[in-house]
């Protein structure tokens, strides 16, 4: 007891010396200015917007203001910069924005280079490519070295996504390494491309001698412009958490519904070592009681997920947070210091469901960790993925495509979705019941294992970084200038999918007719499949104005030539010069349209998608 | 003594006589497949030259030459199109052919002529909500160029297991013209995987589900109802040739759904007496009752294509009748059908099994021969490959069987494929007939009900010995009848019928004088109940007692807690179901003599029971269930055998059941096994009992 009471008090103490370092470990890496930052060369600077061009190496405009951190290096100015922060375990957050042939690389506490260049259009990305990790230098040669499985690298001038998380190599008392840095998971623009890379020392280019438990972030300054915004990151202590002085209660004569349990004496209880269901002999029905305390260091916010198979509730320092429900849920809890008292209801009734308890939690410091025991939750079964790669010729592959699209969250399961990989690259979306492009992606074609396994769903899944274009149609006839862009023709129009035709190369020719007017809409890798370019011809006799939607974003900029940037998302370039598109406010976003002209000859639009 | 040595001849007799098989007559041939190509067949046709195409699951169509592998010699596979959405139907006309994917009726053409396709052309595109069940099959075209396609439910998101139509025509077969537009034709189709001409009529099969009792054969003409209500949500669109309104339906037949936020499964509500569909068509006459059931377990279990002999004698006797394949046994049965009083009827019979895979699709080859192409994915069947293309060849020699069961105002005309041994043929004791129906209800499938006895009173044979008329009495009108021939023998080499069950579905009793023939009278202990005993009691019982289980039975599924077993069970052992005929554990560990509680949780679609056989009998016990034959489901698959050490019941999908025994004494593996006709080969797994 004394023991217990002491143990109690030293954690107290623990939680309070951690507290009173006061360590912010969720932020945002400030941008308003350089103070985030230790001194550094003139080439660092703040702006409020940055514009590459396409077509001349290591160029990027920028415009006053703030929120962009941008790297302009010349011949005397070209210094790396390091953070203020310093970090260990780290999950991370960043936009970065490449000038055509730049090269720049994220070194993790100085240490450990992810690479970033302007590898838009690689076929075959090495260590050296966007999100690579770059080699390391032992006696003066390159070793070890990680290429991304995929290269998903945007175009110069777009902003690309990287989410990073990292641990930090483990010391002992005497400074010891004990175990490596560890690269845990790096998305590139929303595509896993490493998982679980143990980092044995740092790579070229290091920064600092050595290896340490905490250290600045570097970024690479003397290669060339490049440009970043929106830098989150959540900071992680190492160690784990451990559920302690665990009581269950089983109850086996439970009527459906809600249980109540309360003054009922259990058919059995006891201890258990670990969060566990697996203490439950009985199966066709139960509801089970676990009591225990978690020992929280440090006072603020926690995310729990409950994981039940079946009904459940969790209940954290006296609060019902998860009220009684069904399946996998998360909440967040604000925890004072101290043993907090934990309660989990897991109430099974239909006893041809696999039992299955888990419950994962984070915290301040404390990286989302299961606290049950490993059985406690069954893993699904994995299954061989089965892929659809193009070979010497384009793979058309028609199937569900479940489109989604975060920023406008929108999603459907298109169901007479036409999928095209080309043997350069780029993949594409049709919609066949609406003549429309709906999605581009680079990085691999599809993923047909959720329809050729088992029964399957009738569905595929792009494997690449995939840019959706929108689930609406693309032609229109809109009613007025303020119109909204409709989703579907409507019967005015009499919209028919006619098909496709195979060009001797193997790529699609799709035909649709619009009343008796027939349009033939060919989508074709181009620049090496670095984009892709897109031929629509509308045959004569449509006697309407009909209006060619090429974009939708927040903000479209002309950058001349028939350039446009859509949010510098990705980039639509008129192929004619003939052609005058125009943007339209649509309430608070903007549309770039194209009016199209059927009358005695028809006309052919011809346009670029380039990301 | 004496008596022992005239059995012991009896037996060499027995040795000597050559027993019939299918191989004898109707060999198998297997296709070479090149390594790579799953070919999942879908779609099965034969082309103007005689080669075969297939079209898969994958979304391929192809090509195979010189299927018939002549001067021995391999088949040569082309690809001529990819890419599509699982084509589940493929045919052939005027120079292109066309496709069934799940949202669209395709055609393809070779216009530069390199035998690849290189335009898809989009003939109908239909409505399709997503959901994995929505497959869509045919065309068949008729003479005239329309197109018949069909569509299967989906299911629904809280009652998982009812059958849904969520956008127009799901559930519906659909007439599509050759200038694309389309008609609904006909719905209450639940998954109506096989489509045919017969006679130049349009026939389906559907399989055993929700509503659904049985696989069947059913004629159908334009604005047909056929039982599965979920189509009938489109019937008030003015395009609907079907009149009949759900609510109308309901009306009669008690839907019995969920109360809202609580799935409820029909079959866990209660035991509701439950009428046959055609009592419903008397009140309903939108609703069309099949031209001939096919007993569910017994001629198959997931009913697929059907195709007509039209070979004129190159498949052998059964000129002009149909066979039917079936995906879950891997086998194909044979229909004969005729015409009284405009209404279509006739006999099925078990006519091949053995299939490598699913029979999911057939054509005829240019010499008579029929190919079989096959898949099981997802599914599962008694042939164990995943996929397949087989040739199913008749060898000239005449098999002795029934070749039609034709229905007579008082019984039936039997007619053979070889002359019969007049004795035995004329002997009424060799005809055994039993007449039985299903339930029309929302729950999946159905056990077979008012089964009653009918008793053969006079029969007489033909002077060629080529047919055999019955009188019978308790004829009932649309009732299936059960026509087992148990000894009678052909005339030449005293053989035994090969398959001697037919299934008549007497949907009409036709006109016509009586037969004038001395009858005998039924025995008056026979004639006091036509019913039958429970299957389970089979130990005769003291008649003043009800029949309770066996002392065997009841051990071999304790469904309460021993009263002995007083610390509890020493351990629980936790089944449940894959996807595809899997029970999800392949390897139970148990002590030897320990206390188990086994639950099987059947979290599958359809019905499993788990069976725990003794050491060495799983092919055994399978097979003895499957001799069940309809008696199986009402049997819960368990035949009555020393094999079978402990079993659950038959339990309905979304259903558990925990039994309670004592491992075996002897260590070693065991089998668990589902008996359930064609998964006992795949659903499977090992009990190792330990020291």
């Amino acid at each position: 007891m004394r023991i217990r009471l002491l143990l109690v008090a030293l954690a107290i103490l623990f939680s309070q010396s951690l507290q009173s370092q006061s360590i912010p470990f969720q932020g945002e890496i400030p941008l308003n200015d350089l103070s985030a930052f230790k001194a550094q060369a003139a080439n660092w600077q703040i702006a409020g917007d940055v514009t590459a061009d396409l077509g001349k190496n290591e160029v990027l405009k920028t415009s006053p203001g703030s929120g962009i951190l941008v790297n302009l290096p010349d011949d005397k100015n070209k210094s790396n910069v390091f953070s203020v922060l310093e970090h260990g375990d780290m999950d991370m957050d960043v936009e970065f924005l490449m000038a055509k042939h730049s090269n720049s690389g994220i070194y993790l506490q100085g240490r450990y280079e992810v690479q970033l260049l302007d590898s838009w259009g690689v076929r075959v990305p090495r260590y050296g490519d966007a999100g690579g990790i770059y080699q390391r230098s032992v006696d003066g040669k390159g070793v070890e070295g990680y290429a991304p499985r995929i290269n998903v690298a945007r175009a110069p001038g777009l902003w690309q996504k990287m989410h990073i998380e990292f641990q930090a190599p483990r010391f002992d008392a005497s400074g010891n390494k004990i175990s490596n840095a560890r690269i845990i998971r790096l998305d590139l623009n929303g595509v896993t491309i490493h998982e679980n890379l143990e980092l044995t020392g740092p790579t070229a280019g290091q920064a600092f001698p050595g290896e340490a438990a905490k250290a600045p972030l570097m970024i690479q300054g003397d290669h060339g412009p490049v440009a970043f915004r929106n830098f989150h990151y959540t900071l992680y202590e190492p160690g784990s958490l451990r559920l302690q002085n665990l009581k269950y209660e089983v109850f086996t004569d439970v009527p459906n519904g809600k249980p109540d349990i309360s003054g009922k004496k259990p058919s059995y209880s006891g201890t258990m070592e670990k969060l566990s269901q697996q203490v439950v002999s009985e199966n066709e029905k139960f509801v089970l009681k676990i009591t225990g305390t978690l020992p929280v260091t440090r006072p603020g916010n926690h995310d729990f997920h409950l994981m039940v198979q079946y009904l459940g509730q969790l209940t954290v320092n006296g609060k019902t947070i998860l009220p009684y429900g069904w399946g996998s849920r998360r909440v967040s809890a604000e925890l004072p210091a101290g043993n907090i008292p934990i309660e989990i209801i897991y109430h099974k009734e239909d006893s041809w469901y696999a039992s299955g308890l888990g419950l994962f939690v984070s915290g301040p410091g404390i990286r989302l960790q299961p606290l049950h025991a490993l059985g406690s939750m069954p893993v699904s079964n994995p299954v061989n993925p089965i892929t659809i790669t193009p070979g010497s010729k384009p793979e058309i592959t028609r199937c569900f495509i479940d489109y989604r699209d975060e920023k406008s969250n929108t999603s459907r399961r298109i169901v007479h979705a036409i999928s095209v990989g080309f043997p350069q690259g780029p993949a594409y979306t049709f919609d066949a019941d609406r003549g429309s492009l709906v999605q581009v992606w680079k990085g691999g074609f599809l993923d047909a294992t959720p329809m050729w396994n088992d029964r399957g769903d009738g569905s595929s899944r792009p494997t690449g970084s995939v840019l959706p274009l929108g689930d609406v149609v693309n032609m229109a006839l809109l009613t007025g200038e303020t119109a909204s862009w409709p989703a579907g023709f409507g019967d005015a129009l009499s919209y028919k999918f006619g098909g496709y035709g195979i060009e001797a190369d193997g790529s699609p020719v799709f035909s649709y007719t619009l009343g008796n007017t027939v349009i033939t809409d060919k989508i074709s890798p181009a620049d090496e499949g670095k984009y892709l370019t897109r031929e629509v011809s509308v045959g004569s006799g449509l006697n309407v104005n009909l209006q060619f939607r090429l974009a939708e974003g927040v903000k479209i900029e002309n950058l001349g030539n028939g350039l446009y940037s859509i949010d510098k998302t990705f980039y639509i370039r008129m192929e004619d010069k003939q052609a005058k598109p125009s943007v339209r406010n649509a309430g608070e976003r903007q549309e770039l349209l194209v009016p199209v002209v059927s009358g005695e000859k028809g006309e052919t639009l011809r346009y670029s998608i380039i990301w | 003594m004496k008596n022992l040595i005239i059995y012991f001849l009896l037996i060499l007799a027995c040795l000597n006589l050559h027993a019939q098989t299918e191989d004898d007559y109707y060999p198998i041939i297997t296709l070479p497949v090149p390594e790579g190509l799953v070919l999942e067949v879908g779609g099965l046709t034969t082309l103007p030259n005689g080669n075969i195409a297939a079209s898969t699951r994958h979304g391929e169509v192809w090509i195979v030459e010189n299927p018939y592998m002549e001067n021995q010699t391999q088949p040569y596979f082309r690809k001529f199109a990819s890419g599509m959405h699982e084509i589940l139907g493929l045919n052939w006309r005027d120079g292109s052919f066309y496709l069934a994917q799940r949202g669209e009726l395709t055609r393809l053409w070779d216009k530069n002529g390199d035998q690849e396709a290189d335009f898809y052309e989009s003939v109908y595109a239909w409505p399709v909500s997503g959901h994995y069940h929505e497959y869509s099959y045919g065309p068949v075209i008729t003479d005239e160029g329309y197109m018949f396609v069909s569509g299967n439910v989906a299911f629904g998101d809280q009652e998982w297991w009812r059958g849904e139509s969520r956008v127009p025509w799901r559930g519906w077969i659909m007439r599509i013209a050759p200038d694309g537009t389309m008609e609904p034709w006909a719905t209450g189709m639940r998954s109506p995987c096989g489509l045919g001409l017969i006679n130049g009529d349009l026939f389906y099969a559907d399989n055993q589900g929700d509503w659904m009792g049985s696989g069947a054969l059913i004629h159908i003409e334009k604005g047909d109802f056929t039982g599965h209500p979920a189509g009938l949500r489109w019937s008030q669109l003015p395009e609907s040739p079907v009149k009949l309104k759900t609510e109308e339906l309901y009306a009669v037949i008690d839907p019995r759904l969920s109360p809202p936020g609580q799935a409820i499964k029909p079959e866990n509500d209660d035991e509701r007496p439950a009428i046959p569909l055609f009592e419903a068509e008397k009140k309903l006459p939108a609703i069309k009752t099949p031209a001939v059931w096919l007993p569910h377990s017994v001629l198959g279990i997931s009913t697929s294509q059907m195709i007509t002999d039209q070979t004129g004698g190159a498949f052998g006797p059964f000129e002009g009748q149909i066979f039917i394949g079936d995906q879950g046994q891997s086998k194909i049965a044979r229909v004969f059908l005729e015409k009284i009083n405009g209404t279509y009827q006739g006999a099925a019979f078990a006519f091949r099994e053995g299939f490598q895979s699913g029979v999911l699709r057939m054509t005829w080859g240019h010499d008579g021969s029929l190919f079989v192409g096959q898949t099981n994915r997802g599914w599962g069947s008694t042939g164990p490959k995943p996929y397949g293309l087989q040739r199913l060849v008749w060898n000239g020699k005449t098999p002795f069987e029934m070749k039609a069961v034709r229905a007579m105002s008082d019984g039936f005309e039997i007619e053979f494929t070889q002359p019969v041994d007049k004795i035995t043929a004329a002997n009424p004791d060799n005809y055994k007939i039993t007449g039985f129906i299903y339930k029309y209800h929302p729950v999946y499938g159905s056990p077979v009900i008012n089964d009653e006895d009918c008793f053969v009173s006079g029969v007489q044979v033909s002077r060629d010995g080529m047919k055999a008329r019955l009188v019978v009495e308790n004829l009932r009108q649309n009732y299936i009848h059960e026509i087992t021939l148990t000894g009678v023998k052909s005339y030449y080499d005293g053989l035994s019928i090969l398959h001697p069950t037919a299934y008549y579905t007497l949907n009409q009793i036709p006109e016509g004088a009586p037969l004038n023939i001395p009858k005998r009278k039924k025995p008056v202990a026979e004639a006091m109940s036509h019913a039958h005993e429970t299957p389970v009691a089979e130990t005769p019982q003291p008649a003043a007692k009800p029949a309770p289980a066996t002392a065997s039975t009841a051990s071999k599924r304790q469904v309460k807690m021993p009263a002995g077993w007083t610390n509890g069970p020493e351990q629980t052992v936790q089944m449940g179901t894959l996807p595809g005929l899997k029970f999800d554990k392949t390897l139970v560990k148990v002590k030897a003599g320990s206390k188990i509680k086994w639950t099987f949780n059947n979290n599958d679609d359809m019905p499993h029971n788990c069976v725990i056989v003794q050491q060495g009998k799983a092919d055994e016990v399978g097979n003895l269930a499957i001799q069940l034959g309809l008696k199986g489901v009402n049997m819960g698959y368990i035949p009555v055998t020393s094999g079978i050490l402990f079993h659950t019941r038959l339990m309905q999908p979304g259903t558990s059941e925990s039994i309670y025994f004592q491992a075996p004494d002897k260590p070693g593996d065991y089998m668990y096994i589902c008996s359930v006709p064609g998964h006992a080969q795949l659903m499977r797994g090992v009990l190792r009992v330990t020291e």
